[in-house]
């Protein structure tokens, strides 16, 4: 309106037409009513806008409940420590830990001392000794006791009430306290498994999975004989003065293995046997063998070096999938919409590839050796560069003259779309995973929420659209396929690259929208930093 | 009887956007007056008009997630009856076609008037003396002197030059000023 000149025929003109008109006819609204579509019910309007975030929690929960199942199991594979063992004999042992018989203990003491190993995972001078003080009188309490013993409580119970007992006693000269003077020799694995030649029937110590086969009572009875020695290669250490226990050790001890031990040095004082170690071998003997779960102490540092943080972000080049056909609204009028709606799908047909950008913060989740599982939070910027466009005049859109359609000279334009994502992605690892550099595939899914843009709506305008008021589908998901590449630079901190391509499931518009069905897609190399906690 | 003119509010236009009819029917009321004007001063008949009128308002309930709040929403709605009232008659032309006649014989050697001729007019006479224009010639002084667009408006709109639009402008005046000489000629004693 620039142009514009004062003129009093056209002024009198507008004082006269401008707020002229005349009263519709009254079937006329009647008319706009059947065109127009029918009213949401807020309750179907919430509804509509629920489901998909219940929907996406439901994916959510079931992905992190596999994760933790694919965890679990991934932790629970057996390892067997090779034989011969050996198990060391604490000074603490006839009375901080007790095994009971078959009958006394039942299945209700297994997880007890399973906690107690769990309790205990990385003590060193711990001692969780396994002993048979009496076949028939250990009872729950007793394992009980024995699994909350502590390091610290554990060295100043050996000065008081077991000190070394006469010769001829069962805890004899081991039990004043001890030390591991060998440590190497001290450490029973966690599968180690014991089992006695004796053939009666095993007794779970530890986790369920633990099994440690008893003699009976009457077995031990025979405590001179050999069958009621320790039939596994045993490391006595005695302590000087109860300062360290042993490290580690989930020995059964015995009486019948106490007493095994002075036979092989009957005539060996107390003071003596408490001054050096004491290795009785018996490879003749059965071996014992304990297995234990991996999750009872050894395995948990390892839970915690599973999980990294990283930070990725890069270009990608983004463009748009037109669909097949139209959306359509049958509610609304052929003619004029019609003819806009193809102007947008023109519009929309013309535009080409461009460049976005994308910025991702995950939690990553090593499952097992190769898999993992990520999710965090991420931006995502989609872009697509318009060759022309119809009218670049906000004010009034494009019409048709003389048949055809008028557009404007060519001006270039930038459509983009910003989304608010939460990836999840499945990673499995190729190659050898000692090296330096290591590899593997991602793929996962995107929930990606629209926070808007700019890009032509159905007035072939570019509009700045917001969260509210778009076209566009306030929620879309799109599926992701890359390669993941890691470089360890220092022992917690990897460099990642991940060339990935992602791909949008459902069409950006909404069905009702008149907008041509359109699925984005997007290729790029995400480049970040990873953080690994120990 | 006009309704009178308000800035229609952002709770009205929210239970539009929910597609309430209740809503719908007061926005249409408030509205439907003037847009009614607007479409009779473009379309070549009235039928053709209330057509327009009826495409206005499903475009503007369906659209109304595109009103951004920048100027009034009767300006925004102004401009919908515009388009849609000129498509209309870009489609009664191609349905229609007339033979050519040169417009600039129609306004030769005829006397023109004053502005003060257009005071002695009802307003339903006025319209119909600009409907006696030819149709390119009365939308653009429609265009031009009652809605307000400039030529590059116009241009745009209409997809002519810019020149053609100040050239049918000025045609359309002299032709107008001529039938409104008439007019009052007519009616002197």
């Amino acid at each position: 309106m620039t142009d514009r000149t004062p003129d009093d025929l056209y002024d009198a003109l507008r004082d006269r037409l401008a707020d002229y008109g005349q009263e519709p006819p009254a079937p006329l609204w009647a008319k706009i009513r059947a065109q127009l579509p029918p009213p949401v019910a807020a309750p179907q309007l919430r509804r509509r806008r629920r489901r998909p975030i219940v929907l996406l929690g439901l994916l959510l929960t079931v992905l992190s409940a596999a994760g933790w199942q694919l965890w679990l199991v991934s932790r629970s594979g057996p390892a067997v420590m090779p034989a011969p063992q050996t198990v060391a004999l604490g000074s603490n042992a006839p009375t901080n830990a007790a095994v009971a018989s078959p009958a006394s203990a039942g299945p209700s003491a297994s997880p007890k001392l399973g906690k107690a190993a769990l309790e205990n995972p990385g003590m060193s001078g711990a001692s969780i000794s396994e002993t048979k003080s009496s076949p028939s009188t250990a009872t729950t309490d007793n394992l009980r006791l024995a699994t909350q013993v502590r390091p610290d409580s554990a060295a100043s119970r050996r000065s008081g009430p077991y000190r070394p007992q006469p010769a001829g006693s069962v805890a004899g000269p081991f039990a004043g306290g001890s030390q591991a003077r060998n440590p190497r020799l001290a450490v029973l694995s966690r599968s180690a498994r014991v089992r006695y030649s004796a053939g009666q029937p095993s007794l779970a110590v530890g986790s369920t999975d633990s099994s440690v086969e008893l003699p009976t009572a009457a077995a031990f009875s025979t405590s001179g004989s050999e069958q009621g020695r320790l039939p596994v290669d045993v490391v006595v250490a005695p302590s000087a003065g109860g300062h360290k226990a042993v490290e580690r050790s989930t020995a059964p001890v015995f009486g019948p293995v106490a007493a095994s031990a002075t036979d092989y040095a009957p005539g060996a004082p107390a003071s003596l046997l408490a001054s050096r170690p004491v290795a009785v071998l018996s490879p003749a003997l059965p071996q014992p063998r304990v297995q234990l779960r991996t999750d009872t102490f050894s395995t948990a540092p390892a839970v915690v070096r599973r999980w990294t943080v990283q930070v990725l972000a890069g270009p990608t080049l983004t463009h748009q999938h037109l669909g097949a056909e139209p959306a359509s609204d049958p509610s609304l009028p052929t003619g004029i919409i019609t003819y806009l709606d193809s102007i947008v799908n023109e519009f929309s047909r013309r535009e080409r590839m461009s460049t976005g950008y994308s910025a991702q913060v995950q939690v990553r989740r090593v499952l097992t050796g190769r898999w993992s599982l990520s999710t965090g939070l991420g931006y995502q910027e989609y872009a697509s560069q318009t060759t022309y466009v119809a009218s670049t005049s906000t004010s009034t859109p494009p019409i048709l003259s003389s048949g055809v359609f008028d557009m404007a000279p060519p001006s270039p334009h930038r459509s983009t779309y910003r989304f608010l994502t939460v990836p999840i992605r499945f990673g499995y690892a190729l190659g050898q995973s000692g090296g330096r550099l290591r590899y593997g595939l991602l793929a996962g899914i995107d929930a990606a929420l629209y926070l808007g843009g700019n890009s032509a709506g159905k007035e072939a305008v570019p509009t700045a659209w917001s969260i509210s008021g778009s076209p566009y589908r306030p929620l879309s998901a799109s599926v992701s396929l890359g390669l993941d590449f890691r470089y360890r630079l220092a022992s917690h901190l990897e460099v990642l690259a991940q060339p990935t391509a992602t791909y949008f499931l459902n069409s950006l518009p909404r069905p009702l929208s008149g907008l041509t069905p359109h699925h984005l897609f997007g290729a790029g190399a995400l480049l970040g930093l990873s953080y690994e906690f120990r | 009887m006009p309704p009178p003119i308000a800035p229609v509010d952002e709770a009205l236009l929210a239970a539009c956007r929910r597609g309430e009819s209740a809503a719908q029917y007061q926005l249409y009321q408030r509205l439907a007056y003037r847009l009614l004007g607007v479409c009779l001063r473009y379309c070549p008949n009235r039928a053709e008009a209330e057509d327009a009128l009826q495409n206005t308002f499903v475009k503007i309930f369906t659209r109304l997630d595109q009103y951004r709040g920048q100027g009034p929403f009767e300006a925004w709605a102004r401009r919908i009856a515009v388009t849609t009232a000129l498509h209309a008659v870009e489609q009664h032309r191609l349905r229609h076609p007339t033979p050519g006649t040169d417009p600039d014989d129609l306004a030769a050697d005829l006397p023109s008037a004053e502005p003060s001729a257009l005071e002695s007019l009802a307003a339903e006479d006025l319209l119909a003396l600009l409907n006696t224009l030819p149709p390119g010639y009365r939308t653009v002084l429609n265009l031009y002197a009652v809605e307000g667009y400039s030529h590059q408006e116009i241009a745009e709109l209409l997809g002519i030059a810019e020149g053609t639009s100040k050239s049918q402008l000025a045609r359309a005046r002299r032709l107008l000023e001529s039938r409104l000489a008439t007019q009052h000629y007519q009616q002197l004693p």
